[in-house]
């Protein structure tokens, strides 16, 4: 199979495996930001802001001096689903595919527990810059991260495979 | 010690996107300016039958830059609650940052790609407009008016409103354009993968 043939199914079965599990996550109506996202940052926001006093309620975040709410499609679960279907999609090995989604799965939950400290944090000291990171740094950014991530992992598995 | 080229490239994607992304955030308004005929063309197409766009623009609300969708009922529209009459508008927006995600993203892709020469980095990257202007307006105008089908719907206007639009419109919104923007990133670089130079053949004619 010639290279450009191999990037072009690489292509299609990002797509599909994109388009499959985004819709599934869209059309169930399964709200994950609280399991996700929310809960876990209770724990992480305490540690960064022990004296905030941070409380979590569903999908709302709340302390003395912050209230943020995780809204559909403010989540992050998007990120989980790229790099599945990127991994799915790339030819490597079964055991290297899940060796890239055990790590990788991992940064991406650490990434957007970072995303939502750093959310806090604009919030709390600077919501003049409110705009910027939520509209626009903290969405690609973490994408960026991962893709950077996936980027070194498949040219690993690459070399491994070859 | 030299840094290998897998590394080499995922520092290039970093650079590509913060780069890219910092010249889209500052050209923003301009770049929605001069996408918004075209996204307004496309609601035009969109939008539910019985409803005609009277508005588009950007605006600010929350101290954060949004683009606005206005449409009118152009006849009476049943919904749940009752009759609502011709006339009534339906106030729609999408954060304007959503535009700028898509150039970050799509340039840092393309400043990573591996390719051999300066002109074919400079070819790839200029099909890289037409790219993002795909990107955009395969969300933005999307969103706005698959917002308004929802709402429709919502409402109980089930015979007026695509629950297709509907749910391509929560496929974006929650999480889709990131992958769009790295599909649409793909699709433009693949032309452009450098081939493996070929062995020379020998052949024998036995």
């Amino acid at each position: 199979m010639s290279r450009l043939t191999r990037g072009y199914r690489f292509l299609a079965i990002f797509v599909a495996a994109f388009t499959v599990l985004q819709l599934a996550a869209v059309m169930s109506r399964y709200y994950v930001a609280d399991a996700l996202v929310a809960r876990p940052a209770q724990v992480t926001l305490g540690i960064v802001y022990p004296d905030d006093g941070v409380r979590v309620r569903d999908n709302r975040i709340e302390s003395r001096r912050v209230r943020l709410n995780i809204l559909p499609g403010c989540e992050g679960t998007e990120l989980f689903v790229l790099l599945i279907s990127a991994v799915l999609a790339f030819p490597a090995s079964w055991r290297a595919k899940a060796r890239g989604l055990a790590a990788g799965l991992t940064l991406a939950f650490a990434l957007n527990q970072l995303r939502v400290v750093w959310l806090y944090a604009v919030v709390r000291d600077q919501p003049g810059a409110f705009e910027l990171v939520h509209g626009f740094i903290a969405p690609t950014a973490l994408v960026v991260a991962l893709g950077a991530y996936f980027w070194l992992w498949s040219g690993r598995a690459s070399r491994r495979g070859a | 010690m030299t840094p290998s080229p897998v590394a080499g490239r995922a520092f290039a994607l970093v650079a590509g996107y913060a780069a890219g992304g910092a010249v889209a955030y500052l050209g923003r308004e301009q770049l929605l300016a001069a996408l918004l005929p075209a996204i307004g063309w496309i609601v035009d197409g969109l939008l539910p039958a019985g409803m005609a766009r009277t508005g588009l623009g950007m605006v600010l609300g929350d101290g954060q830059g949004l683009v606005a969708l206005d449409a009118a009922l152009t006849r009476p529209l049943q919904a749940r609650a009752g009759l609502v009459p011709a006339g009534e508008v339906l106030h729609v927006t999408t954060l304007a940052a959503y535009a700028v995600q898509h150039v970050a993203l799509i340039y840092a892709v393309l400043a990573a790609w591996p390719v051999r020469t300066i002109g074919t980095r400079a070819a790839l990257l200029s099909v890289g407009l037409p790219g993002v202007a795909a990107a955009t307006l395969l969300d933005i105008p999307f969103v706005l008016a698959g917002l308004a089908h929802e709402l429709l719907l919502d409402a109980g206007a089930t015979d007026a409103a695509s629950r297709a639009l509907a749910v391509y419109y929560e496929f974006i919104q929650r999480g889709g354009r990131p992958g769009l923007a790295i599909a649409v990133s793909l699709a433009i670089c693949l032309p452009f993968a450098p081939t493996r130079p070929r062995k020379n053949c020998r052949r024998s004619n036995k």
